[in-house]
């Protein structure tokens, strides 16, 4: 087990060189640099030069990637050009953000996700399960940011039962340890400041939800109704064994397999997939961080946060590997 | 990197004409086929049924100062915010969508299946080095690597052809090496190799025709893929910006600003989106079901 | 297997969240410009600050503000985007500023001004007894500490991306970095405080513009022992170049002398001013204002909605119907100082025919656009500059939209029919005199083509593939435009036409010579007079055409009163309260 682990993880670091190596030279080969993007319609040639001279953007390539990496190793991410801030704050601020989001998305899903589809299972080629799956159909063929939009539109704006931006009333006060704000206030012991972050966590997560949600509903249906036909089961069954405890003991466990190397999968994406919903709600999260970066040329912003995203993705579904091989000792043989 | 690849259950799959008489008794998939023969007719007609055939000209006098007029007689999906024919650039953007659908994959599944059969036939270091590149592209959420691609190349259908194209190819890599490797044990392969025939012979009849179905799969889904993520990419500024050449995805993105005042204008070329992309996961659960009627 | 298939091709749909609106309004601040001119020497007597209006029934309360992106520094010597300086401007004040709601300059901690008869040297009477924040004394000695400082700026602080102003109005510094662009001699020479009250600042040379420049943000008193305590000028160069600004002065302690002060500021979440209790003119009335960076459009329209926030600026024009008929919403206009205009590059065929020009400019229907797309908030302009600023005419050659006579004029030109031409415009922008540029240039495009041109439409993101393309001369025919900073001509004409810029493609030493003398002209009457036919010179090359004056408008809820709009954006919420 160990030596798979290990295996598994030595095999990430040529990937996570090879990834940095690749943004770095995509950040640069990027058309205009961030010297245009500081200086806006000020952009003289001149003016443009003089940037560039200063921020070290006109010596060779290699020499900016050696530099850069050397930096990384003592934990010196760089600073934001739009912000001034350093990155490694920026990120303090920011994943915890998409972090709490992707966690509420991933959350709704399973959560709706499951039941439906055992449910679907239960009445497969019945009515239900027909409509479940138009319905699933459905979730993943909307585009996201149209549903997002159409949810808040609905719910906050015309019958405003829900607010539509932020993750906080700005006049709560609310101390942040940790930058996950539900987490902050059950630490704070902040009643009002709790109902608020998740008012404000709803529409978002239910966004970012939706398709995980049909593809959680899907696949636990199919995995219940494969197991529901396997063998073992039909022994229990044939043994006198109720329906009820056969699923409980049975069913269920193995279905989940399946279901949780999905999970597994889409929180990595979930991740990375943040930058809609967050521009919609003004989330202040890591996806629009990034998209912003791309439009303005950050380059330290596009490095460190593609790269940390990255890093986050490998190791999570280095986790769900190794999850797996740890649920089905077959894996481990490959 | 990702959970490990379970072989398929070749046997149960079965000749061609199985496949097919499954497919067609599969009414989910059969509404699919409908829905993508009809969208694809409507492309292919298009000139003939709408009244305005999409070009430069805008028509911003008929708008009278407010944006926009909703569905009447003339217009049944009202106009624009240029005052041009929505019916008309819908039905139009099915041209643009349908052919970025196909040409991406088709990008995806040329470089994908060959890498992916030389790393599942080869085996050995072949497979590791392919597989550490594919790897590391896959190491970015197809998306980002959409975007990437597209800031780098520039806006353009074609860019956007390419970058979705490649962003497919890991994936398709993946899936056939998998499937390769999966194929290869069987004893069909194992005899085959066993009597000597050629490598060629038994990577082309042998083993890439059992090996290709669930590429097949995948690839009817990553065209309904390939349609979001160019509305993804319209919606970011990335997309075509050819007036006469309207895609779904560009005129949702110019449109959601009006979502108060003019919904009908984000509406139609969504529902467009929903419906073109049902047809091909439609399709594409159908012929999973019928390659594997086991999983169903 | 094939359910990895499933999962990854499932999975990658989700990773098309990624995917955010194209349209953010983009609030930089809009121009570069060199010093305007409205006032001689000679100061006005000053009227007493204006009574603000204040409403009866309300005082304190907390109004939110939707920004359209986080400041980025509160040091306003260091800051030209629009929402740092839309922070500084409560917080900062400078010598002058303008009266609230037009470009008229008036007293702010100068009480009175006069300058010798050269113009060199100008003597300004502070006020007394007013305290910074931080409790120490505001006089003399602290606005020759603030021009000093500004003054011996170095390294990446004299950047264009730090003292941006600074450069505009005076040029160059105490010591030019090696490899600088900015100009070797510096309009300022120094600066005097004889007594506590009396501040003499020497220039190099006269200007007539001076003055109107210290209006600018930028150009406020900062408290001299907070810019010290808080390493205001600390800024290291990281490995990579960067300038870093160690102090805290721009992002904890900005220390003014306004009517709020600041309180604290999370990035990318809020930031909050308070009442400045021991302000020395009339108090605000607020108890505190609140800026929450909202950069959708239409997501800030649909907080103020809610009530998540109270107010927000740069209202797209097509929901400017939406809020005027929601009983709880007003709108609040300010005043068009602005232009838009279809700019040519006559170094790039077919633009060097002055036939091809006209023809351009008489197929532009214009009014049509201003009609839809800016919902008709906004006018059809005749020249480069808006009515309200000195030197503007109704007397220039007028392009008023006729079909025929475009296409006689293309005719004219002897070039085949269709003449082709591409067409730039930006995308991922909203600019106030240009809120929705793809709109705009589908509709000219389509224009043209009815002329007899084929118009190929070219549109890049606007930073920095735009910027860059059109400003260093590489696009024939753009979109662009320019905000005013101040009542002068010079940040129109001047700006546009003083310097021989690459976007123009054409060099007039006749024009740049008339513009150079305008800016010397001290007499208002003189200078108009120059401007007047420096407008008709420039109507007549028609080195492109402006389309649009617009107005830009604010959203507020119904409850909220007392905020003016000013042109020149330097806008004050001390006059503002909410009711019920």
């Amino acid at each position: 087990m160990l030596r798979f682990a290990l295996k598994r993880l030595l095999l990430a670091v040529p990937v996570l060189i090879g990834v940095s190596l690749l943004v770095f030279a995509w950040t640069r080969a990027l058309p205009g640099g961030p010297a245009q993007a500081l200086l806006g319609e000020r952009a003289t040639p001149a003016a443009v030069a003089a940037v560039e001279r200063n921020y070290g953007l006109d010596r060779p390539i290699l020499v900016q990637y050696g530099k850069y990496m050397s930096r990384v190793a003592t934990g010196d991410l760089g600073r934001s050009i739009t912000s001034r801030r350093a990155i490694t704050t920026e990120l303090k601020d920011r994943f915890p953000a998409t972090v709490e989001l992707a966690l509420s998305a991933m959350f709704f899903a399973v959560a709706a996700g499951i039941p439906l589809g055992v449910v679907a299972a239960k009445h497969a080629r019945k009515a239900i399960d027909h409509i479940s799956l138009v319905g699933s159909l459905l979730g993943i063929s909307m585009p996201v940011f149209f549903l997002a939009l159409i949810l808040k539109w609905a719910f906050a704006v015309k019958l405003g039962w829900l607010p539509s931006i932020g993750r906080l009333d700005v006049k709560l006060k609310l101390d942040r340890h940790t930058n996950f704000l539900v987490l902050d206030a059950i630490i704070g012991r902040n009643g009002t400041a709790l109902v608020d972050a998740l008012k404000h966590l709803v529409l978002p997560a239910v966004a970012l939800g939706t398709i995980p949600l049909a593809i959680i509903a899907r696949i636990t249906r199919t995995a219940v109704l494969e197991v529901m036909t396997e063998d073992f089961v039909r022994t229990a069954r044939a043994k006198g064994m109720s329906q009820r405890i056969v699923n409980r003991r049975h069913v269920l466990p193995n279905a989940l397999l399946p279901v949780t190397t999905v999970i597994g999968l889409q929180t990595g994406l979930l991740l990375s997939g943040a930058i809609l919903t967050e521009t919609v709600f003004a989330w202040g999260g890591m996806g629009t961080w990034i998209f912003d970066a791309v439009a303005k040329r950050d380059y330290a912003v596009l490095q460190g946060g593609i790269l940390f995203i990255v890093i986050v993705f490998v190791i999570v579904n280095l986790l769900v590997d190794i999850g797996y091989a740890l649920i089905d000792p077959r894996i481990r043989l490959r | 990197m990702t959970a490990p690849v379970p072989a398929p259950s070749v046997e149960s799959s079965g000749r061609r004409s199985d496949v097919l008489l499954r497919l067609r008794r599969n009414r989910g998939a059969m509404v699919g086929a409908a829905i993508i023969g009809l969208i694809v007719l409507a492309a292919i007609f298009a000139p003939l049924i709408v009244p305005e055939t999409p070009s430069k000209t805008a028509y911003l006098s008929r708008l009278d100062g407010r944006c926009c007029p909703g569905s009447s007689a003339a217009h049944w999906f009202g106009l624009d915010e240029l005052g041009r024919d929505v019916f008309s650039r819908v039905v139009f953007g099915a041209r643009v969508s349908l052919l970025v659908a196909v040409v991406s994959v088709a990008i995806g599944l040329a470089f994908g299946v060959a890498l992916g059969a030389a790393a599942g036939y080869f085996g050995g270091a072949v497979d590791s080095a392919i597989m550490r590149f594919i790897d590391i592209m896959l190491a970015f959420p197809s998306f980002l690597f959409a975007i990437g691609l597209v800031a780098l190349l520039g806006p353009g259908l074609w860019q956007i052809m390419i970058a979705i194209g490649v962003s497919n190819v890991p994936i398709f890599a993946r899936l056939l090496r998998g499937s390769m490797l999966g194929v290869r044990q069987t004893p069909y392969v194992a005899s085959a190799r066993v009597l000597g025939l050629p490598a060629r012979r038994v990577l082309l009849v042998h083993m890439l025709p059992n090996a290709i179905s669930p590429v097949i799969v995948a690839a009817t889904l990553a065209m309904a893929t390939a349609i979001i993520e160019t509305a993804g990419l319209g919606f970011l500024g990335l997309g075509t910006a050819d007036p006469a050449r309207p895609e779904w995805g560009v005129m949702l993105a110019n449109t959601t600003r009006y979502l108060q005042t003019a919904p009908h204008l984000a509406f139609f070329p969504g529902i467009a989106i929903v419906i073109t992309v049902l047809g091909f996961n439609l399709l594409g659960d159908g012929l999973r079901e019928a390659i594997d009627p086991k999983l169903s | 297997m094939i359910r990895q298939s499933r999962f990854r091709v499932f999975a990658s749909l989700l990773a098309l969240a990624l995917v955010a609106p194209a349209c953010s309004s983009d609030d930089d601040s809009s121009s570069s410009t060199a010093p305007p001119a409205t006032n001689t020497g000679e100061s006005p007597a000053t009227s007493a600050g204006e009574p603000p209006a204040t409403n009866a029934g309300a005082s304190g309360g907390t109004l939110v503000f939707g920004a359209s992106n986080d400041p980025r520094i509160l040091d306003p010597a260091l800051a030209s985007d629009g929402e740092s300086l839309r922070v500084a401007t409560q917080i900062f004040e400078g010598l002058v500023t303008t009266k609230a709601g037009s470009t008229e300059i008036e007293p702010a901690l100068a009480t009175s001004w006069s300058a010798n008869d050269e113009g060199t040297e100008w003597t300004f009477t502070v006020r007394t007894g007013v305290k910074f924040h931080d409790g120490t004394d505001f006089d003399a000695a602290a606005v020759c500490f603030n021009f000093d400082r500004w003054y011996n700026f170095t390294g990446p602080l004299q950047l264009n991306s730090g003292a941006y102003y600074w450069r505009v109005i005076f040029g160059g510094f105490a010591q030019n970095e090696p490899d600088s662009d900015a100009p070797e001699t510096s309009l300022y020479k120094s600066c005097d405080a004889p007594s506590a009250d009396t501040a003499v600042i020497s220039l190099t040379a006269p200007s007539a513009a001076f003055l109107s420049g210290l209006v600018l943000p930028p150009f406020a008193i900062a408290s001299p022992t907070a810019l010290q305590d808080y390493e205001a000028d600390k800024a290291s160069v990281d490995g990579d170049g960067n300038p870093v600004p160690e102090g805290t002065f721009g992002t904890e302690h900005p220390i003014g002398t306004g009517p709020f002060k600041f309180e604290e500021w999370v990035p990318n979440d809020h930031l909050t001013i308070v009442r400045n209790d021991d302000y020395y003119g009339t108090p605000a009335i607020l108890d505190s204002v609140i800026f929450r960076p909202i950069t959708d459009n239409a997501a800030r329209l649909q907080a103020l909605q809610t009530g998540e926030i109270d107010g927000y600026d740069l209202v797209d024009p097509q929901d400017l119907e939406t809020i005027s008929s929601d009983s709880n919403l007003q709108l609040v206009e300010r005043p068009s100082f602005n232009v838009g205009y279809v700019g040519f590059n006559q170094a790039i065929a077919p633009l060097d025919n002055l036939d091809v020009r006209k023809a351009i400019a008489l197929g532009l229907n214009r009014q049509a656009v201003i009609d839809n797309v800016y919902s008709d908030s906004g006018q059809v302009p005749l020249e480069f500059m808006p009515p309200a600023v000195v030197g503007w005419t109704d007397e220039v050659t007028r392009y008023d939209y006729d079909l025929d006579a475009a296409k006689a004029a293309l005719a004219a030109s002897g070039l085949p029919l269709p003449v082709k031409i591409d067409f730039y415009y930006p995308s991922n922008v909203a600019r106030p005199y240009m809120p929705d540029p793809q709109r705009i240039a589908e509709a000219f495009a389509s224009d043209l083509d009815a002329v007899g041109f084929d118009v190929t439409l070219i549109s890049q993101p606007w930073t920095p593939d735009y910027l860059d393309t059109t400003l260093s001369g590489n696009a024939s025919v753009y979109l662009l435009g320019q905000t005013g900073d101040f009542g002068d001509p010079e940040t129109f004409v001047g700006t546009f036409f003083r310097t021989n810029s690459p976007q123009w493609g054409f060099d007039d030493p006749e024009l740049r010579q008339s513009l150079e003398d305008a800016l010397r002209i001290t007499d208002l009457d003189e200078r108009a007079a120059a401007y007047v036919e420096i407008n008709k010179t420039i109507m007549d090359i028609l080195p492109g055409v402006p389309f649009a004056h617009s107005t830009s408008n604010l959203a507020f809820k119904s409850t909220v009163s007392g905020y003016v709009a000013s042109p020149v954006t330097t806008e004050s919420f001390a006059t503002v309260s909410m009711s019920g």
